[in-house]
């Protein structure tokens, strides 16, 4: 061998020592997050990157872990003060120690991390989704939607197993007034690198049945801290925003209100809450037709005693009406009466007064001749006589 | 004698027959058997139109009471 010349593993220790007495005591970095994953042992794998200014290209790329042993320490802690998980796009704040191993080569141990760092970059990067949409003036556009006087058509998304669906579904179906809801499930991944895309591709399939619909109810149950980046990504928040169905979400978000909240409709904390809105919907309808029933009796109620009012009115004009003509008509016979015993003779003939007729006919003095036969009437009977 | 005694079905036609019995009675030429006749026919006729008076009469009272009470 020429002299001088090493072999690659003494070279690659005298890296590996290079390296270690260089950065003895670790360096705070920072970093975003490209890859995650833990192993079978419990040992975590990140692979970090650093992007350009426009975030397109990377220009620095490293292998790094967390041992078991931290990886129990740090993923509680950083899950509990920032309310999510480590995962892929997350930039983070973290004391590594590079190491040169002969055979692996580079990589950083990581042995602490500073949530504050993720949680600010969160909330920026949240401010930044804001703004763009209120730029391209889709912010408000859901939220400006009319809600149907009657919601009973729900397209659901959320993960087909999640209790949260099923909460949902129980409290809608379960209603006290009988309401009967269709619900459809459109399944989707709810957390996750994937859920965004998922998610989008669930909202796509209601939009082509988009009358079949009342209403969307984006729902995801609690439970466990994870990655809820999705509901925040400009993506799924600028399909929501555009969405031309009103969107009820209940993802679940213990700490902050998300992108998705603020461009839904309605936002709220549980899929059981959401549930509940939808119900108030109809109950607020049901109360509405309620009072309405309650106006059109009081209505028809006073309609009724102003009709019966007239009605009494009108029976009285009849009665009198009746009267009236009944009196005419018994003062007519009266008068009629005493026309007939005016002309009858009997009376005359009772007073002692006699009735003179010749052939049946009243006759005077002077239309009589010697010889005629004469009848004379009395009250009590009739002679005959002849004129002398 | 009794060729024009029509027994009266409704109240108008008695009435108009006790009409025309009083203006054959006011004519000169009445043929006094006739008038006595006609005398009682007129009675009959207003008592007939009397009863009929009270028959409506209590048939409207009853109505009117009907229709108070709905």
């Amino acid at each position: 061998m020429k002299p001088g010349v090493i072999t690659l593993y003494e070279l690659n220790s005298k890296v590996k020592r290079l390296v270690a007495d260089n950065f003895a005591f670790g360096v705070w970095i920072s970093a975003e997050i490209n890859s995650i994953s833990e192993n079978r042992n419990g040992h975590c794998y990140l692979e970090l990157v650093q992007k350009d200014d426009d975030g397109d290209r990377i220009v620095a790329k490293s292998g790094a872990t967390i041992w078991r042993n931290r990886w129990l320490i740090i993923r509680p802690f950083f899950e509990s003060a920032t309310g999510t998980t480590l995962s892929r796009g997350i930039k983070v704040l973290v004391k590594v120690t590079p190491v040169f191993h002969e055979e692996f080569g580079y990589s950083l141990n990581i042995s602490d991390i500073d949530p504050e760092y993720s949680v600010g970059d969160l909330a920026f990067r949240k401010m930044q989704v804001i703004r763009q949409l209120k730029e391209e003036a889709v912010f408000d556009m859901n939220r400006e939607l009319v809600l149907p006087a009657l919601v009973k058509r729900i397209a659901v998304v959320s993960a087909a197993g999640a209790a949260g669906f099923g909460d949902f579904c129980n409290q809608l179906r379960c209603n006290d007034r009988g309401i009967k809801y269709k619900i459809e499930l459109f399944e989707a991944i709810m957390q996750g690198e994937n859920a965004e895309k998922s998610i989008i591709s669930a909202l796509e399939r209601i939009f082509e049945r988009e009358s079949e619909f009342d209403l969307v109810a984006i729902v995801r149950g609690g439970g466990a801290v994870s990655d809820l980046h999705c509901f925040d990504s400009y993506g799924l928040c600028c399909t929501c925003a555009q969405f031309p169905l009103p969107i009820f979400s209940g993802v679940g978000h213990d700490r902050d209100v998300s992108v998705l909240d603020m461009v839904a409709y309605g936002a709220f904390k549980t899929p059981t809450a959401v549930a509940e809105a939808i119900l108030d919907i109809a109950l607020g309808q049901l109360q509405m037709i309620d009072s309405l029933a309650g106006e059109i009796c009081d209505i028809a109620r006073r309609r009724i005693v102003l009709a019966s009012h007239r009605v009494d009115v009108l029976v009285n004009e009849i009665a009198n009406g009746v009267r009236t003509v009944l009196g005419n008509n018994r003062h007519r016979l009266d008068m009629m009466e005493k026309e007939i015993e005016l002309l009858s003779p009997s009376a005359l003939l009772k007073r002692g007064y006699s009735l003179t007729v010749k052939d049946g006919v009243r006759v005077t003095a002077s239309s009589l001749t010697k010889g005629d036969r004469i009848e004379t009437w009395f009250a009590d009977g009739k002679i005959e006589s002849e004129v002398l | 004698m009794s060729e024009k005694k029509i027994v009266p079905v409704t109240y108008e036609e008695a009435v108009a027959r006790i009409d025309e019995i009083c203006r054959e009675m006011s004519s000169d030429n009445v043929q006094i058997d006739k008038l006595m006749e006609r005398v009682a026919e007129a009675r009959e006729l207003i008592s007939f139109c009397r009863a009929r008076i009270a028959g409506v009469e209590e048939d409207s009272e009853r109505m009117l009471a009907d229709m108070r009470e709905i």
